[in-house]
């Protein structure tokens, strides 16, 4: 009952997007699926993903002890995320005396997230699991309403899982493209010429299904279908700019091969001698790289990525990606990362990323980004960062700071 | 915070602070730097300047093609100059400012900006601006966006757009 309702307080204060944890990933050397309901993350966390976050905090003090509403079988949580920072981008102004100067929109701190989600295990290897996204306008009425186009305010899955390494799920998701990303600026989804409108928004779903291959711990291809509503309203929002088909394809494959480093063994033939030193324990590497193609008609993103983890918390990542709308107009982007977890609850981040639009003009984007990953308690993270983006057509660089509050 | 240890000796408690203390305090100092400056540590520059311009628009060119249609819309980038051009009708061409005064935040077509019902609609927050760059009741912005003369010839597919401090605005300026 007590999660019902501060489910419900969630619900009442409202707005949007998604979010996982890359970075928590690779170095642990599992899955999202593993933390997550979702196989691409994001949403709603199971047993396993409150075990790792609900205890993760620089003062242990905790509001809850469990996400489990009924044990084992369903479990309740919201991300709630406030975001200050100056929304907008800079221009130049002429005032009256004919001085030029540079107007920059002013900073407010705006609700980018506000999600409640739930998981419910109905038979082992057997799920459904969703979430729903409040916006702006949600407290006037307005259930569903999207902040980006192309977002869906819902997600809602049924995944199946065999002990053969078989999985299948079906329902309103995100397809697999490249690794999903806990921050929806990043110009991996998006568009160098409009860094502000992604190409795949935030919460981005479609109805659609999914099966998923993992023979071997190292190797996992999903191959699926789905439908493109989503998909045209964020291309095209009725411009038609890009033909789509009724239906996307959508293909990932992934290879998680797991490296061991150095380490000493104990040779020793003298079982007497209890002094010799013991052996030092080996390092290791958690590894993925892979490729992911999501199209319909003449719309295509295609990513490829790959990254490694030190089970001390140190590890990075490159993406590249390449998306095109239709002849005329495409993107390419690539992306590197490294976070370091020098405390599970202190983590410091860097994140460089340069994207181009090849369009009528040719546009091109960096983004330089370092911050801190810092969860004050268990379901409380302050992230504050320093952000620059420069375009062909201005320099921006300014601090923003990320209030998340989850369960 | 402080870690507590009991003196079993006298049950005085001593208040003795812990390394895991100084690295807390550190981090929460860092957050409330961090949230203090904000607003100081911005910067910005915009290329270019708003320097008078006659710019020549080609509509038989894939840049402007889609201004062949009535409704179409093209961005136009000259200088520090961000405008929006606009087939209103067979033989009118508008010029407006991309920029929606609301949040600073850019109105193209290839992000969703649309004309229609003889209105520009922000594809950020809806807000909408007459033909003149005039908000209309309704919109998140209170303010007007600058509009500029434009000459146009139908029959040569070309427009001439006169921005910048030597040409009068038709509304007054953001």
């Amino acid at each position: 009952m007590r999660h019902l309702c501060a489910s419900l307080v969630v619900l009442a204060s409202l707005v949007s997007v998604a979010s996982a944890t890359p970075r928590m990933s690779l170095p642990a050397g599992s899955p999202c699926a593993t933390c997550h309901f979702s196989p691409t993350g994001g949403g709603g966390r199971n047993e396993v993903g409150y075990g790792a976050m609900g205890r993760t905090g620089a003062f242990d003090f905790r509001v809850f002890d469990s996400n489990q509403v009924v044990q084992d079988r369903l479990a309740m949580g919201y991300n709630i995320r406030i975001q200050y920072a100056h929304f907008g981008i800079p221009v130049r102004e002429r005032n009256a005396s004919g001085t030029e100067s540079i107007s920059i929109p002013d900073p407010k701190a705006i609700p980018m997230q506000v999600q409640i989600n739930a998981g419910a295990t109905i038979t082992d290897g057997l799920t459904v699991s969703g979430s729903y996204n409040a916006g702006p306008k949600t407290p006037d009425g307005d259930v569903c309403d999207p902040v980006f186009p192309g977002m869906s305010c819902f997600e809602l899955s049924v995944q199946a899982q065999s002990d053969t390494g078989w999985s299948a799920r079906a329902g309103m998701m995100q397809p697999h493209i490249g690794i999903r990303p806990d921050d929806h600026t990043t110009l991996l989804r998006g568009d160098a010429a409009y860094p502000r409108q992604p190409v795949i928004p935030p919460n981005y779903a479609e109805w659609g299904g999914e099966i998923g291959y993992q023979p071997k711990s190292w190797f996992r291809a999903e191959m699926g279908a789905f439908h493109t509503d989503n998909l045209d309203k964020s291309l095209n929002q009725g411009t038609k700019a890009s033909n789509l088909w009724p239906a996307a394809y959508a293909l990932r494959v992934t290879f998680l091969p797991r490296i061991t480093v150095g380490g000493g063994q104990d040779d020793s033939d003298d079982f007497d001698d209890f002094d010799a030193p013991p052996p030092t324990p080996p390092i290791g590497i958690n590894t993925w790289f892979g490729a992911s193609i999501y199209g319909s008609d003449q719309f295509y993103i295609a990513n490829g990525f790959m990254g490694a983890g030190l089970q001390n918390g140190l590890e990075s990542r490159l993406e590249v990606s390449h998306s095109e709308r239709n002849e005329a107009y495409s993107n390419s982007s690539i992306s590197l990362s490294t976070t370091y977890a020098i405390k599970d609850w202190f983590v410091p981040a860097l994140r460089v990323e340069r994207g181009v639009t090849d369009a009528m003009q040719k546009s091109k984007t960096w983004q330089y980004i370092g911050g801190i990953e810092f969860f004050l308690m268990p379901g409380v993270e302050i992230r504050p960062e320093y952000r620059v983006t420069k375009t062909d057509r201005y320099i921006f660089g300014q601090t923003t700071v990320q209030l998340h509050i989850f369960h | 915070m402080a870690k507590k240890v009991h003196d079993t000796a006298d049950e005085l408690n001593i208040l003795q602070p812990t390394r895991r203390d100084a690295i807390r305090t550190t981090i929460k100092g860092s957050c409330g730097l961090a949230l203090l400056s904000a607003s100081g540590c911005t910067f910005a520059d915009v290329y270019g300047d708003l320097g008078y311009r006659e710019i020549e628009l080609d509509l038989n060119t894939s840049q402007y093609t889609s201004l062949q249609t009535v409704g179409g819309m093209a961005d136009v980038t000259e200088g520090a100059w961000q405008i929006l051009a606009i087939r209103l009708s067979e033989t009118e061409i508008i010029a407006l400012n991309r920029i929606c005064p609301h949040e600073q935040l850019e109105m193209s077509p290839n992000i969703g900006a649309v004309w229609f019902d003889n209105s520009l609609i922000c594809p950020h927050h809806g807000s909408r601006f007459d033909a003149t760059g005039q908000p209309l009741p309704g919109s998140l912005s209170d303010q007007a966006i600058d509009s500029y003369r434009v000459e146009f010839d139908a029959g040569a597919n070309k427009a001439t757009l006169y921005v910048g401090e030597d040409e009068p605005s038709t509304s007054a300026p953001t």
